[in-house]
């Protein structure tokens, strides 16, 4: 019993171990130069020698802080857009019956399974004629658009299960429907919003597909941080610097970590609920 | 409610939002910008950038927008779609098809202009030749070509010397070299595997010299036979000769820099590159060098000029802008940038030979002595451009980037390379005289495809379901709140549908109507019926390869990530040791996302000094001082050199990368469900005699299947949809077969300028999507256990 407990303790350190090895390898590596990695790519580097030019070569050279700034502004006006549209419809549909509310609810809840490469192609010449090509207003438009049968999934999930008492209280008191939704009904919806903007918030910041697709192009001034990686990474493999490469990593991964260690609990109740809610 | 301060800063952001997506250079008036992104790949931005800078001066009134950045391929691919094209590029892209579609400036009347310095006929600037590849046959001339790389085998002089070795001039003499370079213990040559169309260099050389001028045309211009003339057979030999004995280990996954570096630190005594090499290894050359650069080898009863070279021009494309000044200053650039200063200063800058008469070898470092010497000695060069001469010959470069993969890992023989070529070239001699048609390639998975989609539909269909349909939520919700009416209804669902509607439904519907049609972007769109679909099933054997590698992950990761997870789940449910801890580190990776873990792994993967290769061979040395068996030692040390993302093993190596970042994610969605199980269930199972074991299998596991299920569906879906990681680690431009259905349409979109075509695969994806989703939870639906 004791030998299969230490057993099962090493397998799991072990792969503890696997999943960390590959971030802090990156990590370590960035203060090396090129050809230290290749020469001994287990090595930490020499403290007394660390190397931190690779980070400004990150920065600078790649217009990472620029990205950076774009992924921000996508990323949160995005969330904000997709709650401020979806709480509203989520509440009508999961509480009231309303002309055309069935068929809007179940064309909401297909979007859930269509894949975002179906609408990709006229999606790009939408934007094109829009004249939205490459600007982060477009972007955010295209995110908004396909977060909300998530949002409005979830969100109806926690409407529906609030009490019919308050609704009716609020009426009575002389609310009307929309601020008896407002100041009653949303913020008892909270926790419901808080795990539609952790997710929304996620699944946005690492976007790639419609990233590349959408703002890809022009004077590249509307790319998002994925982006922006992907092109150090092929800058870094034309220009053999592997080092520059890694210090981007650590720079976009530093404030994934921060993010996630101070939210780590609401995370993970977030996915917890969605799971049970889902 | 909302504070004023809030609503200031929504608008603030807007505002900013709004502005930047106006364009970022707004011309002054009476100014001419031109717009001109190059593509820095081998020879730095260095020249250009200061190129533009000086033609500021001399032309005060025009500005230079020159932005160089190794990805502008896709970047200006996206812009000519956008239908924002800049004025002069080198990205790569189907210029056929602009031509065709007149978006191409035409430089004839120009070139018969004077040059920059006004004393001769610019065209007469040139070296003999070059002008003519985009020179059409009513003498319009397309492209103009600046940098003049030539392919050569770069070798270290000293270790030459050292050892007595010969450079070779026939075939012959270059595979004996090889034999005694093995025998010295060292790997021959070094090519990267990642670009396998450098092993192109090799078979366009020997062909060339069997086939000579006129033949070598006859096979750009798809000439029957030549794909299976014994002349091209024995080229493609050659090739495979090279690429299956003499290549340094690991060089199926060497990127172009870890092919280059793996000869500067002297694993191999050649590397295959064209004259770009030295300027990319700038600062990283050793200090005591002896850079030695040979043509490559001819045969003995070849018929091309033996010292024929091949070369790689940089051609720059002019756009038709509509604005007659902004096209004069283009060309005026370009008279500039061939200038006789400029030429000379860019031999001197990039260490490279130009396509233009006026740089001489003193121009040139010492490096680049042979290269110049091999390119005066030259009485012809041929042009090596894999670019195809025409629209059609987009799907054979396919072709060809698939069988040449086969070839050079020698799973095919030369014949079977040529054979598949010269079908391929029927095709397209067939499609040139009907546009309409499609070849019966694969009507046997086409047909079972059908047979089960239409099992499918049956097997969801059969049973009439009692409640069928979606049911809206309010209907069976006891806490309902009445009734809305359309007005106040449509206050709280209308914006959130209209902006559904307009960039997910609207997009959506039209990708099924757009499926029917042929449109390349720019001009007419027109009905084609069902010939996407026709080629894409019956003809294309990307479409099958993609389609086999989505099912490879739609099937593979989830039956190693499901079964992980759920038992790493169960231990932390368990509350085992440093449980808490675990979970925390194992969700990070989740949250990276697939680009950030495709370039670590990446960067992980690399053969020769990437995190598990060393791991490998450090786990080897330690099993080797523990006195582990040599079986275990030889085995972790065979790892050395691997190639994980060579096309071969390129899926397998994705497993773990899945693994890696999905794990984390079900793991905290099975234990919710896990802690979701009443306490009592296992109290009873308890007092049943139950084992633990026992109550994860009774108790457990039936509890959570609804949430198991969920995460297999998504699973399967993300394995439909993958792209990013195929993408990435392909350095996104994944070979024939390693496409995905999703890379696959991306390409189709923005390399071959198939608008309906790329509608069509992302609707056979939907469709496939639906099928598998609506499988699974069908299979799962019955006995799920309510709480």
């Amino acid at each position: 019993m004791r030998v299969s407990r230490l057993l099962l303790g090493l397998v799991l350190l072990g792969y503890a171990a696997w999943t960390l090895l590959p971030m802090v390898w990156v990590a370590y590596s960035s203060l090396k130069t090129d050809a230290a990695i290749l020469r001994e790519p287990l090595a930490p580097p020499a403290w007394a020698e660390a190397d931190f030019g690779a980070y400004e070569r990150a920065w600078r050279g790649s217009r990472l802080g620029d990205y950076f700034l774009n992924s921000v502004l996508v990323t949160g006006v995005s969330v904000a857009l997709i709650l401020a549209l979806a709480a509203p419809a989520a509440y009508a549909l999961a509480r009231f019956r309303m002309p055309l509310g069935k068929a809007a609810y179940a064309l909401f809840l297909a979007g859930l399974t269509i894949p975002a490469q179906l609408a990709m192609v006229p999606l790009f010449f939408e934007l094109r004629a829009l004249g939205l090509l490459d600007s982060r207003l477009g972007l955010v438009l295209v995110y908004a658009a396909n977060g909300l049968p998530f949002a409005i999934f979830i969100l109806a999930g926690f409407f529906r299960g609030l009490p019919r008492a308050l609704h009716e209280a609020a009426v009575v008191d002389g609310c009307g429907e929309f601020s008896a939704f407002w100041r009653v009904m949303l913020p008892l919806a909270r926790p419901g919003l808080a795990t539609v903007a952790i997710f929304q918030f996620i699944g946005i910041w690492k976007e790639y597909f419609f990233a590349f697709m959408l703002v890809g192009g022009g004077d590249g001034g509307a790319r998002t941080l994925p982006l922006g990686l992907a092109n150090l990474a092929i800058t870094a493999q034309y220009g053999g610097d592997q080092a520059r490469l890694f210090a981007g990593l650590v720079v976009v991964t530093l404030p994934i970590l921060l993010v996630y260690v101070l939210l780590q609990r609401q995370l993970v109740s977030g996915i917890a609920a969605g799971a049970l809610k889902g | 409610m909302v504070s004023p301060r809030l609503i200031f800063v929504l608008c603030l952001i807007w505002a900013g939002m709004v502005r930047a997506a106006e364009p970022a250079a707004v011309a002054e008036p009476g100014r001419v910008v031109l717009d001109i992104p190059v593509l820095v790949a081998g020879y730095g931005a260095e020249f250009f950038e200061e190129t533009a800078r000086e033609f500021e001066k001399l032309r005060p009134g025009v500005r230079v927008d020159l932005h160089g950045d190794p990805r502008i391929n896709d970047k200006v691919r996206t812009r000519v779609m956008a239908g924002d094209p800049p004025d002069a590029t080198d990205a790569v892209l189907l210029y056929p098809r602009l031509i065709e579609a007149g978006r191409i400036l035409d430089l004839g009347p120009a070139l018969d202009g004077p040059n920059w310095e006004g004393d001769g006929r610019w065209r007469d600037d040139f070296r003999p030749g070059v002008l003519a590849r985009w020179t059409d046959a009513g003498g319009r001339v397309h492209g103009v070509p600046f940098a003049h790389a030539i392919w050569t085998i770069f070798y270290d002089k000293a270790l030459f010397r050292k050892n007595g070795w010969e450079v070779p001039r026939t075939w012959d003499e270059f595979f004996a070299l090889c034999e005694k370079i093995e025998s010295a213990g060292l790997a021959p040559l070094s090519l990267p595997g990642v670009a396998m169309r450098y092993g192109d260099a090799i078979l366009r050389a020997a062909h060339h010299n069997l086939v000579g001028p006129e033949g070598y045309r006859d096979y750009l211009a798809l000439a029957p036979g030549a794909r299976i003339d014994p002349r091209f057979i024995r080229a493609a030999g050659v090739l495979r000769r090279v690429s299956t004995r003499h290549l340094v280990r690991g060089w199926e996954g060497m990127t172009h820099t870890a092919a280059q570096l793996a000869f500067l630190e002297g694993r191999c005594a050649m590397t295959l590159s064209a004259s770009w090499f030295a300027n990319e290894m700038r600062g990283r050359l050793p200090a005591g060098l002896e850079l030695g650069a040979m043509n490559l080898p001819v045969f003995a009863d070849g018929i091309s000029h033996p010292d024929t070279v091949q070369a790689q021009s940089g051609y720059y494309f002019l756009f038709r802008t509509g604005d007659p000044a902004r096209e004069a200053a283009a060309v005026d650039f370009f008279r500039f940038l061939t200038s006789r200063e400029r030429v000379r200063r860019f031999a001197a800058l990039a260490d490279a030979p130009s396509a233009l008469r006026a740089a001489g070898p003193g121009d040139y470092s010492p490096r680049m002595a042979d290269t110049a010497a091999l390119l005066d000695a030259a009485p012809a060069a041929f042009d090596a451009a894999p670019l195809p001469a025409s629209a059609a010959q987009a799907t054979l470069a396919q072709t060809l980037s698939d069988a040449r993969q086969l070839l050079m890992t020698g799973r095919i023989t030369a014949e079977e390379f040529g054979a598949r070529l010269e079908a391929a070239a029927e095709v397209e001699r067939e499609r040139a005289a009907d546009p309409g048609h499609v070849k019966w390639r694969h009507p046997g998975k086409t047909a079972l495809l059908g047979a089960l989609l239409l099992g499918l539909a049956l097997w969801l269909g059969w049973p009439r379901r009692r409640a069928s349909g979606q049911v809206s939520p309010a209907e069976t919700d006891a806490g309902a709140s009445g009734r809305l009416g359309a007005r106040q209804g449509a206050g709280f669902v209308g914006p959130a549908f209209a902006l559904y509607a307009a960039f997910v439904l609207l997009p959506g519907l039209a990708a099924f109507a757009w499926a029917f049609t042929r449109w390349d972007g720019f001009g007419e769109m027109t009905w084609a019926g069902l010939f996407n679909f026709r080629w894409l099933l019956l003809e294309s054997d990307v479409f099958w390869s993609a389609l086999g590698n989505n099912l490879f992950l739609m099937l593979v990761p989830p039956l190693v990530v499901v079964p992980v997870a759920l038992g790493l789940a169960a231990y932390v449910h368990r509350g085992g040791a440093g449980a808490g801890a675990l979970r925390v580190v194992l969700l990070f990776p989740n949250l990276l996302g697939g680009i950030a873990a495709a370039l670590i792994w990446m960067a992980a993967y690399e053969p020769t000094s990437g995190l598990v290769n060393a791991s490998f061979a450090a786990l080897g040395d330690l099993a080797e001082a523990a006195r582990a068996p040599g079986l275990a030692v030889d085995w972790l040390r065979s790892f050395s050199g691997h190639a994980w993302l060579a096309q071969s093993n390129l899926y397998r190596s994705l497993v773990p990368i899945y693994l890696w970042m999905a794990c984390g994610f079900n793991l905290v969605l099975y234990l919710a469900a896990m802690q979701a199980v009443p306490a009592e269930l296992y109290e009873a199972a308890e007092l049943d005699g139950a084992s633990k074991t026992r109550q994860f299998f009774l108790v457990t596991l039936p509890l959570i299947r609804e949430v198991l299920v969920i995460s297999a569906v998504f699973l399967v879906i993300g394995g439909l949809n993958a792209f990013e990681l195929v993408w990435l680690l392909t350095s996104q431009d994944p070979s024939a077969g390693a496409h995905t259905l999703g890379t696959f349409m991306v390409g189709t979109l923005f390399t071959e300028f198939q608008a309906g075509r790329a509608a069509a695969i992302a609707v056979l994806l939907f469709a496939l999507v639906m099928a598998a989703t609506l499988a699974v939870l069908r299979a799962t639906r019955k006995e799920t256990v309510e709480l």
